[in-house]
């Protein structure tokens, strides 16, 4: 497993230079539609046998805008506007992504701030319902209609794209990567050094399944911010998660910190009803936006800065094609 | 040659006949004292004397039984009384933590005494409460173990709160598991090991009446029986003495026989009325502030409110059960009352304006949803501890009259038996 285990995180590594590369140029104000293969942020995520794409391809605006001359009669965004009101699911326990905070009773974070965008841009003054929701409730939520996007620190994947529970993803809008945390007097720094050993993970996350398939001993919770109790209780050893979640427990906890390289590459998208392909090209528009406006940019040194090196933006990939699942 | 034989003399000794032992004196003394007309009468007397010193004997055990049911039933009854105060306590030191939590750090002071207050009297009851028996040594010490952890996660939940850290809702939702999962189930346990403990006081205190029946059966009939055959050998038809004795003991075992069916009927009022009352105050009480829990802890875990909230309705919904509405028609109103606030912030939240829902779920001005609980609370507290302590009083005066009745039946039982021998003896007097 040890030997596995160094063979991911050289790739790893190797990846995150090549992404860093990919992603170092400026941000791009126009929507360009590009094939998947041709972008290098895509080439370390996996890519989706049934459609020949990387997982974090998406379906391309052609034509739909942040202007509402540019959505049809029966679009989402329409019915959203009409409304006044967009229902989106949240996490409430994620500091620096979404969380509460305790002085203003408000939730905040960079998966907020998305939404908060997207709502300015389906209607001034749009009114925004939070439901918060644990991992596994993500894609129910989506599917059953409880909430029209989720922006929860999502990874996007192949199963996620085309498995029973399908939903749609916006373009990546965050590259984080599967870290452990660990004791600041630790010397672990991979789920290698912990073999044998209870790690927290939450359930319906693909860290749990990466943490099963490494041969870990698993403790699961529902709310991933129940590990951080775990943890500091002392029923776990480490926490297995996003970098992006174990950076807000570190910033809650002086003495636990983030170790080591990313096991795995975790591209975040926002999460969209499926088969909404018009409200995708939507979010799509209004995430490119906020690349080519420099707010992506801006959030990641607002909630990411001090916790090591940050990524760049990554680029939209596009050429999902609705028949294509 | 002949030789004679002389055969070897013979040595014997003159040894005198042994006495007759005194076991076959004594025998022979009782045989030739029982043998006869002074015989018979004196086993008359005899048997008489056994009947009245056994059937005294079985009326003191009989009431000293219903005693000890009602000592036992009083016992469990109390104890009972006492976790449900603690329960009650225990939930009311939950919603005081969730409804504080509410207010972003910094809590309303009052909320906070309350839950301190409230755990302390917990923690202490706890601990009076595990004195009771073995079992609840063991159960309540687990619960009381994880008492400390809850409050270590609760204080844990305030403090990451007041510094903003997100990990208090989870601190708090664990303590709120804690309580349902590993505090409330052994005080639940045990609280119904008391409930079959009173019911089966109640049910051996039923079985003493027809022990008593049976003292009344051997006392009085053997008396009877004992004149029947004095008449016979006298040829009198009364021995004053005897007919003295079976009229004392028939009053005393009446006596006996009205005051435990009036502790049995004073028991049984007590069960039906203050103490069925305290228990259903008390248990409604528990749900109520449990319903008041789960408001909050729907409203910290933003957007987990929905239409059906189930949770909270599950716990109104036994909080009104268990309320008589014909008795406690005002504690009824209070309730209802809350419960319409409380869904009109369900329904606030739902809609999504938790914001509004949360302002008005920690307000505490007039006719607000905490001044409705408030309202609630004062009443059934004091109507609750009005019943616990008419069901405690009751059951113990209940008790107090039975063992002075068993001493008196004894006394007046060895009385009767004197007077029975006397009278007997008085029939022997014409014999010598």
């Amino acid at each position: 497993m040890v030997m596995n285990l160094s063979k991911r995180a050289l790739t790893a590594t190797a990846a995150g230079v090549l992404l860093l590369a990919g992603c170092g140029a400026a941000p791009t104000a126009t929507i360009q539609a590009q094939p998947a293969a041709a972008v290098l942020a895509a080439t370390e995520v996996e890519t989706c046998s049934q459609d020949g794409l990387s997982a974090t391809a998406s379906f391309a605006p052609d034509g739909i805008s942040t202007n509402p001359s540019s959505w049809s009669d029966e679009s989402t965004m329409g019915k959203i506007r009409k409304s006044g009101k967009l229902v989106v699911g949240v996490a409430g326990d994620v500091k620096l992504w979404g969380s509460r905070n305790s002085q203003t009773g408000q939730l905040e974070g960079f998966d907020i701030d998305v939404l908060k965008r997207i709502a300015t841009e389906i209607g001034p003054g749009l009114k925004i319902e939070y439901k918060v929701i644990n991992f596994a409730e993500r894609q129910p939520a989506l599917i059953d209609g409880d909430v029209q996007l989720v922006a929860h620190t999502m990874t996007m994947t192949c199963p996620r794209w085309f498995d029973e529970n399908a939903i749609n993803f916006s373009t990546e809008y965050y590259r984080a990567g599967q870290k452990v945390l660990v004791r600041s007097d630790s010397k672990a720094t991979t789920l290698a050094d912990l073999e044998g050993q209870k790690i927290c993970a939450a359930t319906g996350s693909t860290s749990l399944a990466n943490l099963k398939e490494q041969g870990g001993d698993p403790l699961e919770v529902s709310d991933v911010g129940d590990c951080l109790v775990k943890f500091q209780e002392g029923e776990v050893i480490a926490i297995t998660s996003d970098d992006t979640v174990l950076a807000g427990f570190a910033a809650q906890d002086p003495y636990a910190e983030v170790k080591g390289e990313a096991i795995t590459e975790v591209p975040y998208g926002v999460g969209i009803a499926p088969d909404d392909v018009e409200f995708t090209q939507f979010v799509n528009a209004v995430l490119e936006e906020m690349r080519s406006d420099g707010t992506l940019q801006r959030l990641t040194d607002k909630y990411m800065a001090g916790t090591g090196e940050l990524p760049a933006v990554p680029k939209a990939v596009y050429g999902r094609k609705v028949d294509g699942r | 040659m002949s030789q004679t034989v002389v055969p070897a003399p013979v040595f014997t000794r003159n040894v005198p006949a042994p006495p007759p032992s005194r076991l076959a004196e004594a025998s022979q003394a009782i045989r030739a004292s029982l043998s006869g007309s002074p015989g018979r009468l004196r086993l008359i007397s005899l048997g008489a004397v056994a009947c009245v010193v056994l059937s005294a004997l079985l009326g003191g055990w009989a009431l000293q039984m219903r005693a000890s049911a009602l000592d036992r039933a009083a016992a469990s009854s109390a104890h009972l009384l006492l976790l449900q105060d603690v329960q009650t306590k225990l939930a009311q030191a939950d919603a005081a933590a969730t409804n504080s939590y509410l207010g972003f750090g910094l809590e309303p002071q009052e909320q906070r005494l309350t839950y301190l207050a409230a755990l302390s009297d917990a923690s202490i009851e706890l601990a009076e409460a595990a004195r009771h028996s073995g079992a609840d040594a063991q159960a309540l010490g687990q619960a009381n173990a994880a008492l400390n952890r809850y409050s270590a996660y609760v204080a844990s939940a305030r403090a990451n709160n007041r510094e903003g850290n997100p990990v208090g809702a989870n601190y708090l939702e664990s303590a709120s598991n804690l309580m349902r999962d590993k505090i409330i189930p052994p005080l639940q346990e045990r609280a119904d090991a008391d409930t079959a403990d009173v019911k089966s006081a109640f049910s051996q205190g039923a079985n003493a009446r027809w022990l008593l029946l049976l003292a009344a059966v051997i006392g009085v009939g053997g008396l009877v029986y004992a004149q029947v055959l004095l008449t016979r050998h006298s040829h009198r038809y009364v021995n004053l003495p005897a007919a003295a004795s079976t009229l004392g003991l028939v009053v005393v075992l009446i006596g006996a026989a009205v005051v435990m069916s009036s502790a049995q009927s004073e028991a049984s009022d007590v069960r039906d009325g203050p103490l069925n009352h305290a228990i259903g105050l008390s248990t409604s009480r528990v749900a109520a502030f449990d319903a008041k829990a789960q408001e909050s802890l729907t409203l910290i875990n933003r957007g987990s409110a929905d239409e059906e909230d189930k949770a909270w309705n599950d716990a109104f919904d036994k909080a009104v059960d268990s309320l008589d509405e014909r008795i406690y028609f005002t504690a009824k109103t209070q309730l209802d009352e809350y419960g319409t606030a409380h869904q009109a912030i369900n329904q606030t939240d739902v809609d999504g304006d938790w914001d509004t829902a949360v302002k008005q779920a920690i307000s505490t001005a007039d006719g607000s949803v905490n001044d409705l609980f408030q309202s609630y609370s004062d009443t059934t507290q004091k109507d609750l501890e009005t019943q616990a302590t008419a069901a405690s009083d009751r059951l113990g005066d209940a008790n107090d009259r039975l063992l002075p009745v068993a001493l008196i039946l004894l006394v007046v039982g060895l009385l009767c038996a004197g007077g029975v021998w006397w009278g007997v003896s008085l029939r022997l007097d014409e014999y010598r």
